[in-house]
Parts: C-alpha cells; sequence; structure tokens
C-alpha cells in the first residue's frame, strides 16, 4: 500500500475507532462524572459548595453579579446602552375589543386612514402618512453616521418623520428626510439658527424617559475621534448636557423660547419633551402654558445611548401611566386637539402602539426596537464576540460594515410590517381612521389597570 | 499489516494526546479567557436587550425587519391571559360520597337542544375547525375525522371548502359556514350535521384573511371552486349578511336547507360580548361557540392573537351568566375553545356553564405524537400536518387518528376520575359549586367560592 493512502486509512479509522469507543464508553463515563459532581454538590460544604452560586444568582439577579462586576472593574457610573431592562407597562394586561355584528368589521376593499398631523394649529405642521416616527438618537454621542442615514432613509420610505436627537447638526440627515424633527437639547452644539431653520419640527428637549434630567458629561475617550474633529473639539475636549437651559429657567422663559423658535423657523410646530415623572401634571401646567404645538413624554422603558443604571431604573414614571395621565390633563384643560401629543419609552410591537394610540396618543417614537431592524440582516457581522452596538454605534469597531441602504430597507420594512398589523386590527375593531379611535376600543384585565386607563373591566359585563 | 496498527495506534495516541493538551489548556489558560468573554460587554449587552424587550419581540422584530409585511404567527398568542390553575375541583369525603372505580360516569352531551336533530356526542371534547388547504393537508383532516369517529365526537370543517373524504371519515360532521365564498351550496349543506355560521375566530377577531395565490394550488382551488393562483379572501364580515334582516334570513334558510340540524354561531372573545349575543340570538340560532382571545390559528398576525379579543374564561363566564340570565340555559348550548390544553381546563369549562369544549392546537399536537419526528428537528412540527408542509406526504392518518383518540381517551378517563371524586355520576352535574378559586376577583367573575369563605 501507498504511504499516502495508508495514512488517509489510519487517520480515517483512528476516528472511527474513537468514536466507536466513545459511543461504548460515554454513558458510564459521563455517570462517572456526573456521580462525582452530585456527590460533592449534595455533600460539600454550604460555603465551599458550586450550588451556592445559584442562590447568589437568583438573590442578586444574573445582570446585578455582572455589572457589579463592571462597576468594580471601572469605579464610574454604568455605561449601560438600550436603558432600563425592567417592565413597568402592562400592556399585555390590555385587549382590544373585536366587532362582529354589533359594528361593522371594516372589510379589505376599504382603505384605513393612518395619517398623522403634528402640531394640527401651526403655520406649518408635520404630516406623516403612519404614527410611528423614528425616536431621536443622536450623531455622533450614539449613533454612527452610516446608521443615522438608514435611518433618515428607511423613515423617508414609510413618509415618516425622524428625529434628530441630541447630537450635532447633520446636514446628510437634511438631505435624505422629508421630514426632520430637530432636537433643541441641553448641550451647547447644534442649535445656530440657520440649522434650526431647516427643521419640519423642533423639540425642545427638557430631558428623556431614561435619563431624565440629569446632567451628562461624556468624556473625550468616549467620542471618536472623527466626531472631536467633526464638532471641533480638543483630543481632551468631552461634551456636556446640562441639568437645565441656561435660559429657561421659568414658565415665561419657555414662553420666549417657543415664540422665538416659532418665529425664526416661520411657523413649524414646536414642542416640549420630558421625560415622564410623578410631577407630571405641575410640569405639564407650566409646559401648556408656553403654547407649544406637541408634546413628547418619554417614560421610564426609554432607551438611550449609553446611561447609568439608577437613572434607567429607579427614576422616573413608566408610560403607560404617563400617557393615561397625560391625556387626563390635555383633556381637562381642553388642549386634547390643540397639542399633539407623542409618546415614547419601550413600545416595540404594533399592539403597543394601537394601544397607546387609543389611549391617546397621537403619534409614537420607537427607538430600540428600529435599532434592531436597523441591524437585522448585517448583525451576523458582529456575533457572537460583539454586542450590536459595535455595528451601529459611532463608538462601535464595526461601524464602518454597516451597508445604508439594506439597512435602510430593513427599517422600512419594519415601520411598514407594524402600520399593516395596525391597519388589520382596526379592521376588527370596525374603525376606518386612527381619529375614530375611543376608549371604548379596549378592555382590561386587571381593576388596577381598568382604574388608571378608563378602559372598561374585561373579566365583567359592562352591564352588570 | 503491523505498520497499519502501528500508525492506528500512535495516530489514537496522538490525538488523545491533543484532547488531553486541549483540555489543560482550557483548564489553566483558556478558563480564564472564557470566563471573560461571560463577563464581557457582548454577554452583557446582548443579555441586557433580550431581558429588555424579550427574546420573542426580538426575534419577530427581525422577522418584520426583514419582510415587510405583517407577521404570520402559527399557533396564536403564547400568553397566558388568566390563570386556570388559580381555579380547583372540591373533592368530597364524607359529604358526599365520592364514586368507586368501576361507577360508570355518564360523559354523553347532546348540542342544540331545540333542534329538530339535535347533535349527539359521546364525549364533550369536539376537533376545532382547522381548514383544509388554508391550514391543514388533507391527510391530516381525515386523521381527525377518524379520530372524532373513534372517540364518538363530531370533527368541524373549519373555514376552508367542504372536503367529501373527511366528510365521509367522520360519523359526526360539522361544517363552517365561512365568511368566504365557498362550500355554501345546497348539496353541501346537507350533509352536515351542526352548520356553524363562523363571525370569526378568537386569533384573528373578525378581521378578514387574506391567503396568498400562491397557496391556492390545483387541489385546493379545485375544492374551492377558483382559479389557482388567485388570492383567496375570507371577508371581515358574511358576504351575504349586510343588515341584521339578512341575518334572520340566513339562520332560517340554513335550518330549511338541513331540514333542521342545529346551527351554532362562532365568534370571537370581545369586550363587545353583550352586545352581540342578543343580536346573534335574533337568528334563531341553537349552539353559541365562543372562542376566546388564546385560540390557536395557522398563521395570524401577533397584534390579532396578543392583543385583540377576550380570553376564554371571561367570555365563557360571561357567556353563561348572559344565558343564565335570560333563562336561555339548557336551551342554548355553549361551547368554548381557545387555549384549552388539559383535562382539568375542559372540566372547569363544563363546570361553569359550556356544554362542550373544543380543542386545536392539542389535538394537532396528540394527531402528531411520535410521527412528528418525521419532521423535525430541520423542520417545524407544523411541516407534518400543514397544507404546504415539507414532510405532509409523510403522515400515516391511521396512525395519527389512533394517538389522537387515545388522548381523547386518556382525558375523558381523567375526567372522570376527577367527578368520581366529586361523587358527581355525570360530567353535567358538576357545576359552579365543585369549583374554588385562589383570587378573589375570579371568585366575583365565576360566581364561585373564593378560598376564603
Amino acid at each position: 500500500m501507498h504511504f499516502g493512502t495508508e495514512l488517509y486509512l489510519a487517520t480515517g479509522l483512528s476516528f472511527l475507532g474513537l468514536g466507536i469507543l466513545g459511543l461504548l464508553l460515554w454513558k458510564p463515563a459521563f455517570n462517572v462524572w456526573m456521580d462525582a459532581f452530585v456527590k460533592r454538590l449534595l455533600k460539600d460544604p454550604y460555603p465551599e459548595n458550586i450550588g451556592e452560586m445559584y442562590n447568589v444568582f437568583h438573590k442578586v439577579g444574573v445582570q446585578n453579579v455582572l455589572e457589579t462586576d463592571l462597576r468594580g472593574a471601572s469605579g464610574e457610573v454604568l455605561q449601560r446602552p438600550f436603558g432600563t431592562p425592567r417592565r413597568y407597562s402592562e400592556w399585555d394586561r390590555l385587549l382590544l375589543n373585536p366587532v362582529y355584528l354589533s359594528r361593522k368589521p371594516v372589510p379589505e376593499s376599504l382603505e384605513i386612514e393612518t395619517k398623522v398631523t403634528i402640531g394640527p394649529q401651526a403655520k406649518r405642521p408635520l404630516e406623516i402618512d403612519i404614527p410611528l416616527m423614528i425616536a431621536g438618537m443622536a450623531y455622533g454621542i450614539g449613533l454612527s453616521l452610516n446608521a443615522k442615514l438608514a435611518l433618515v432613509k428607511g423613515a423617508n420610505q414609510e413618509k415618516t418623520a425622524v428625529n434628530s436627537g441630541a447630537g450635532p447638526y447633520l446636514p446628510e440627515e437634511r438631505k435624505h428626510g422629508d421630514r426632520l424633527i430637530i432636537q433643541y437639547h441641553r448641550g451647547s452644539w447644534g442649535k445656530n439658527e440657520e440649522w434650526l431653520r431647516q427643521a419640519n419640527a423642533v423639540e425642545i428637549q427638557l430631558g428623556t424617559g431614561a435619563l431624565s434630567s440629569a446632567p451628562v458629561y461624556i468624556k473625550p475617550q468616549d467620542l471618536s475621534p472623527e466626531l472631536q474633529s467633526y464638532m471641533h473639539l480638543g483630543r481632551d475636549e468631552g461634551l456636556s448636557f446640562n441639568a437645565a437651559f441656561d435660559n429657561v429657567k421659568s414658565g415665561p422663559e419657555l414662553t420666549k423660547l417657543v415664540n422665538y423658535l416659532r418665529q425664526i423657523t416661520n411657523g413649524v410646530p414646536i414642542g416640549v419633551k420630558i421625560g415622564a415623572t410623578h410631577l407630571l401634571e405641575a410640569e405639564l401646567q407650566i409646559i401648556t402654558a408656553a403654547g407649544i404645538d406637541f408634546l413628547t413624554i418619554d417614560g421610564k422603558e426609554a432607551g438611550t445611548y449609553f446611561g447609568p443604571g439608577i437613572l434607567e431604573d429607579d427614576v422616573g414614571l413608566p408610560t403607560l401611566p404617563a400617557l393615561c395621565r397625560t391625556v387626563t390633563f390635555l383633556k381637562n384643560a381642553k388642549l386634547k386637539s390643540k397639542i399633539s401629543l407623542i409618546v415614547s419609552g419601550g413600545l416595540v410591537t404594533p399592539g403597543q402602539v394601537l394601544k397607546a394610540l387609543v389611549l391617546g396618543a397621537d403619534a409614537v417614537y420607537l427607538g430600540t426596537a428600529v435599532l434592531i431592524a436597523l441591524a437585522h440582516n448585517q448583525i451576523a457581522k458582529v456575533i457572537p464576540w460583539e454586542p450590536i452596538t459595535e455595528l451601529i454605534y459611532e463608538r462601535g469597531k464595526f461601524k464602518d460594515r454597516l451597508i445604508v441602504d439594506q439597512a435602510a430597507r430593513s427599517v422600512a420594512n419594519f415601520l411598514k410590517s407594524c402600520n399593516q398589523e395596525i391597519i388589520l386590527a382596526m379592521r376588527c375593531l370596525g374603525k376606518t381612521s386612527l381619529k375614530q379611535l375611543t376608549i371604548e376600543d379596549l378592555s382590561a384585565l386587571t381593576p388596577e389597570i381598568s382604574k388608571m386607563t378608563g378602559a372598561e373591566l374585561a373579566l365583567f359585563s359592562p352591564t352588570r | 499489516m503491523i505498520e497499519f496498527w502501528m500508525m492506528f495506534a500512535a495516530i489514537s495516541l496522538g490525538l488523545t494526546g491533543v484532547i488531553l493538551v486541549a483540555f489543560l489548556l482550557y483548564h489553566f489558560k483558556m478558563r480564564k479567557r472564557v470566563s471573560a468573554y461571560f463577563h464581557s460587554k457582548a454577554i452583557l449587552e446582548w443579555y441586557h436587550l433580550i431581558k429588555k424587550i424579550s427574546w420573542r419581540d426580538y426575534f419577530e422584530t427581525n422577522l418584520r425587519a426583514e419582510t415587510g409585511n405583517t407577521l404570520e404567527r402559527p399557533f396564536g398568542t403564547p400568553l397566558h391571559y388568566v390563570a386556570w390553575d388559580r381555579v380547583l375541583f372540591n373533592p368530597v369525603y364524607l359529604s358526599r360520597i365520592p364514586l368507586g372505580l368501576n361507577e360508570p360516569v355518564e360523559t354523553e352531551v347532546i348540542l342544540g337542544l331545540q333542534a329538530k336533530k339535535p347533535l349527539h356526542l359521546k364525549i364533550p371534547i369536539i376537533i376545532a375547525g382547522m381548514s383544509y388547504g388554508g391550514a391543514l393537508s388533507l391527510q391530516t383532516k381525515i386523521a381527525l375525522a377518524k379520530a372524532s369517529t373513534m372517540a364518538g365526537t363530531a370533527t368541524n370543517s373549519g373555514s376552508g371548502p367542504f372536503v367529501a373524504e373527511e366528510r365521509a371519515a367522520a360519523a359526526k360532521y360539522i361544517l363552517q359556514y365561512s365568511k368566504g365564498f365557498w362550500s355554501k351550496s345546497e348539496t353541501v349543506l346537507r350533509q352536515t350535521d351542526l352548520i356553524e355560521v363562523s363571525l370569526g375566530h378568537g386569533a384573528w377577531g373578525s378581521a378578514p384573511v387574506r391567503i396568498k395565490g400562491s397557496k391556492v394550488t390545483n387541489g385546493f382551488a379545485r375544492r374551492l371552486d377558483t382559479i389557482a393562483g388567485l388570492d383567496v379572501i375570507i371577508e371581515a364580515s358574511l358576504p351575504e349578511v349586510d343588515n341584521q334582516a339578512d341575518w334572520v334570513t340566513l339562520i332560517r334558510s340554513l335550518k330549511e336547507i338541513t331540514a333542521g340540524v342545529p346551527v351554532a354561531v362562532k365568534m370571537g372573545g370581545t369586550h363587545n360580548l353583550e352586545k352581540e349575543l342578543p343580536l346573534i340570538l335574533e337568528g334563531d340560532v341553537d349552539v353559541i361557540v365562543i372562542d376566546g382571545a388564546e385560540g390557536g390559528s395557522h398563521s395570524v398576525p401577533p397584534i390579532l392573537s396578543d392583543d385583540t379579543g377576550l380570553p376564554t374564561l371571561p367570555a365563557l363566564c360571561r357567556s353563561a351568566r348572559f344565558l343564565r340570565e335570560h333563562q336561555l340555559d339548557g336551551k342554548i348550548s355553549l361551547v368554548v375553545g381557545g387555549g384549552l390544553y388539559t383535562p382539568g381546563d375542559f372540566l372547569k369549562c363544563l363546570a361553569l356553564g359550556a356544554d362542550a369544549v373544543v380543542i386545536g392546537t392539542v389535538a394537532a399536537l396528540a394527531v402528531s405524537h411520535t410521527q412528528v419526528l418525521k419532521s423535525v428537528p430541520w423542520e417545524p412540527p407544523t411541516g407534518l400536518i400543514y397544507y404546504e408542509g415539507k414532510a405532509a406526504q409523510k403522515f400515516n392518518p391511521d396512525l395519527g387518528a389512533k394517538h389522537l383518540n387515545h388522548y381523547l381517551q386518556s382525558c375523558v378517563s381523567e375526567m372522570k376520575q376527577a367527578a368520581r371524586t366529586m361523587g358527581k355520576r355525570s360530567l353535567k352535574e358538576i357545576n359552579q359549586s365543585d369549583l374554588v378559586t385562589l383570587d378573589s376577583i375570579y371568585a366575583e367573575m365565576a360566581g364561585i367560592d373564593w378560598i376564603t369563605p
């Protein structure tokens, strides 16, 4: 036999032999190992026992254990992306009420109207085709240029608006988007008149759901060199958001700012965004007195680029109660039809969106969900060794690998799919337009949710 | 030859060595790196993201981003809105005498008592309407029909076309009068033992359903009486019913055509229940079928299955209460379905006022049983029983029927055991007084005792 043939044969046979040996022996071998493991598990003194790990994880929580390690490693505030993992708003305790004979369900042949006007009282209101908008996610501080471009292109395909977020001004975003909401934020950049004039709406950001009104300092090492040169920052210069605007410390000052913005933009809708808080009504009293066109309420579950755990998990008010209370406030103040209400924070599925619309929101912002859609089929470029943020964040190692048009299509598809499902559910409700939605289209599965939302309790007949 | 064996031994030894070295390397060096991975940003961020929006929402967001169409999720909602396990049966010891093992327990049920030809069933479990073509393959439909014959119950056509083979295999056959245009001729209607007029499902609500033309292949199209490749629409409401007078006329004409088989009306659970029921009952119907929000379907957009409708338990309690308050219990039969998975669930429904229950998802699981291995792991379990399933050709209907019949017999035996421990000679005798609940609000909803009297 030729030596080479023998080598192949021997290799093959040895694998076969090992395989057979393994097949014959794996049960007894595994048994021996398992026995030893279980014996130790059941006999070792508690402090030395590996089973104690279970207690620690169960008591502290897997995430808290890992985050404790991170805190221990750096000694600084945690930089956790995407906001809180806790789910405070019980959207699945609310159900939509389909009709059969009591009202006619809407047949396929009839169109369902999903157009929304933001700021109906403004001189140049913002019209969007679907009630879903893309939340403010800043270029540079959060997302990469490619990701921002994908978002704005995707939104444009579905004829909806995108929010600039608290980043520096980005002419590319303006160029590719027909509906741009520019955020007037608490940083010192991206607010010159020339840029603001190009807005289709301006949102004065007093805070967000995830970080509330906390001041934020972004360290120079957390900024990419490209961004630093783009923003004309020195190598050791960071960025800081103030807790409040220097020029807005009272109601009249807010009115002045709103009027100023309205004047320079020639009457686009001017709105205010706050993170939700239990002191909502007091805040709204002052904010609505400033003559705004829209109001953005960002609930506790909202995401953010990076944020410390205490602000994300423990500060603020969840989206669902914040929405219900804001709607009640606007109705009582007879402002519901004058001020558009945008709600955001933890909304992921079209079902949650439609429930928010039924409860009185005019439109919603989606953030985290849109980012997942954005990465969609390009996620293979980072898994399993890197997180999703490496692909879409400015600080990400793989941000240049994101193909913009492909990502834009994924975003557009996601928005379209959600809107189509909303339309389908509205056919069940027998409603042909978003304006016809009322609280009678919802019922609640628990007395608490029923009381909070004003939807009837589904467990009982309403005539009982 | 000896050289060969020497080489074999050498290579084996070498491989063992490699494994050993790898193990030692892992033990002393890599372990740190592996543990570093589990402590790294990658794993933490993924864990965090999935925890925040849940694995299912992550997955479904991606599916939406891929197609841009509404999602089509099989089996309906994975949510559990109400907890059946918060309701318990009350066994008796001396206050009433429990029954011995040999004492029979009556399980028969009659649907549509006031109809000329009521439907007699030996057991109170009916196979759900799962349509041929739209959902299931022909062989699966036949297996369901055969199992229903063996167990002495009825099978339901679903919203698909009338299938003669299925009719032949079923002793009792329920035809669904759907919101489509098919299977409404007098010849077809006369072949049924009960007609179920479908206003909607628990999973779909009253939404219109479009079956894509690509799914309408020759055999399916012939039975639907349409052209292959054309989209088929199940409308939002019955095409022949435009107003209340049409509704009354429709029910009357169905009774005339069939010479008096019971007419049932099926609708999904909804909070508008008490508004719908009087309108439905204006037609002279014999059976009300309520499909709770947990009801399954071939494939349904999540917004309809997760966010729309009324769960089975409150829907049942409210319908039963409605019938009682209008002195219609005993005259109009009540059938419920949607998310019922165990004989305990079934018996709780009967105790709360249902005359029979409908099983869909578990029936599909039981009919697949071990044959599911022909489809998994490379295809989903539905691949075996769905019309367009890749392993549908490998399905053996006789075996499927046998397994489903076994499942039904097992469930009925368990229900009988529960009846014996409650000292009841018939499943019909079991009522609200045989139940207790751990939650005060359930007590109020179902009219049963709370654990704290």
